[in-house]
């Protein structure tokens, strides 16, 4: 639990603003890193589409809710130990997730193609895909990783405040 | 049994994030479902409120409440124009809040209190939000995207925990009798 709430918000202010800052040098590589592993999953599908890396100008980020998630952990009052698992949790978490939205909405581009060509409609579960693609893009990332970090906290529901290291 | 025997009984074995998930997806539901009357009541108020000191503080603005039904408000400045989304006004965050409210272990009262007192304070912190970014916008332009993506969305889940902890620190822990401090 958070015994000192203005405290946490403040660091969770600071590090979040110095975190936006690097990772609006970072994201582009951090994209283009995802599109090369999503287009080898493409490949290796026989999904016949190549992703191709866009140009970022600017001030443009892309996955914010990354240096977001990260700023949340590093100012939650836990020890290095704990933090540096949890981070490593979040990382792989949304790496897996925003691969994952990469290479659906590849597969989803084509099953709606060739569904036009038929003159068919789209499958249900393309429908779900497209909905639940547009939550994760939304609120829905946020949402999952406030329950990662609900989980990570720990010590929810008993009166034991727990710092597990 | 009876229902509430059986909803501390189901709550006790679901555990607080279950819980929060369960209360999450029932509050995204019923804003779907009632999308209109959340404009309504929360969107439009917070645009007005944020249009109404930013004319106070000197920034010239505009309110155009036509596409609330389309979910946004428009905010027309000199050089720049906001459309005022959900996402803009909170509102999101305002649900998280509520589901980790109602998902932790803590009287009836004591929820009532976090979920009465929680409506004022997001409404509140999302007009200081627009009203700082429009006099950003107005003063240091360039910075308006960085401010718009750190005021808009991060500050959101700081806020958001913020207010939560802070209930449960000096709410829902005392009236438990457990002294977080």
């Amino acid at each position: 639990m958070i015994r000192r709430p203005g405290l946490f918000l403040a660091c969770f202010a600071v590090s979040a603003a110095l975190l936006l800052v690097a990772w609006s040098h970072l994201s582009g590589h951090y994209l283009a890193a995802l599109i090369w592993v999503v287009n080898s999953a493409l490949n290796l599908s026989g999904t016949p589409l190549s992703l191709p890396l866009p140009q970022l100008s600017g001030n443009e980020m892309v996955y914010p809710g990354l240096a977001g998630g990260v700023a949340l952990f590093v100012a939650t009052p836990r020890s290095l130990r704990w933090k540096a698992r949890w981070l490593a949790v979040l990382l792989v978490a949304l790496c897996l997730l925003h691969a994952s939205q990469l290479y659906l909405g590849a597969w989803m581009a084509v099953a709606q193609n060739a569904a036009r060509l038929q003159g068919v409609e789209t499958s249900s579960a393309v429908g779900l895909l497209s909905y639940l693609g547009e939550l994760s893009e939304t609120w829905g990332t946020v949402a999952g990783v406030l329950l990662l970090w609900f989980m990570a906290i720990g010590g929810l529901g008993d009166h034991r405040v727990a710092d597990p290291d | 049994m009876s229902l509430l025997a059986l909803y501390s009984r189901l709550r006790q074995g679901l555990g607080f994030c279950a819980l929060f998930a369960l209360y999450l997806a029932g509050l995204a539901l019923i804003f779907d479902r009632l999308e209109s009357v959340f404009g309504t009541l929360y969107l439009y108020p917070v645009s007005w409120a944020a249009a109404f000191l930013l004319d106070l503080v000197g920034v010239p603005v505009q309110l155009d409440s036509g596409p609330l039904a389309a979910g946004f408000c428009v905010l027309e400045m000199e050089a720049i124009v906001f459309h005022v989304t959900f996402e803009c006004t909170g509102v999101f965050a305002l649900l998280i809040y509520f589901a980790a409210v109602l998902a932790y272990p803590a009287s009836v009262g004591s929820r009532a209190w976090g979920l009465l007192a929680g409506g004022p304070a997001f409404f509140a912190y999302s007009v200081a939000r627009l009203l700082v970014l429009g006099v950003v916008a107005r003063l240091a332009p360039d910075w308006t995207q960085f401010f718009h993506l750190y005021l808009l969305v991060f500050m959101n889940v700081g806020f958001m925990l913020f207010a939560w902890s802070s209930w449960v620190n000096r709410v829902a822990q005392p009236s438990r009798g457990h002294n977080p401090s």
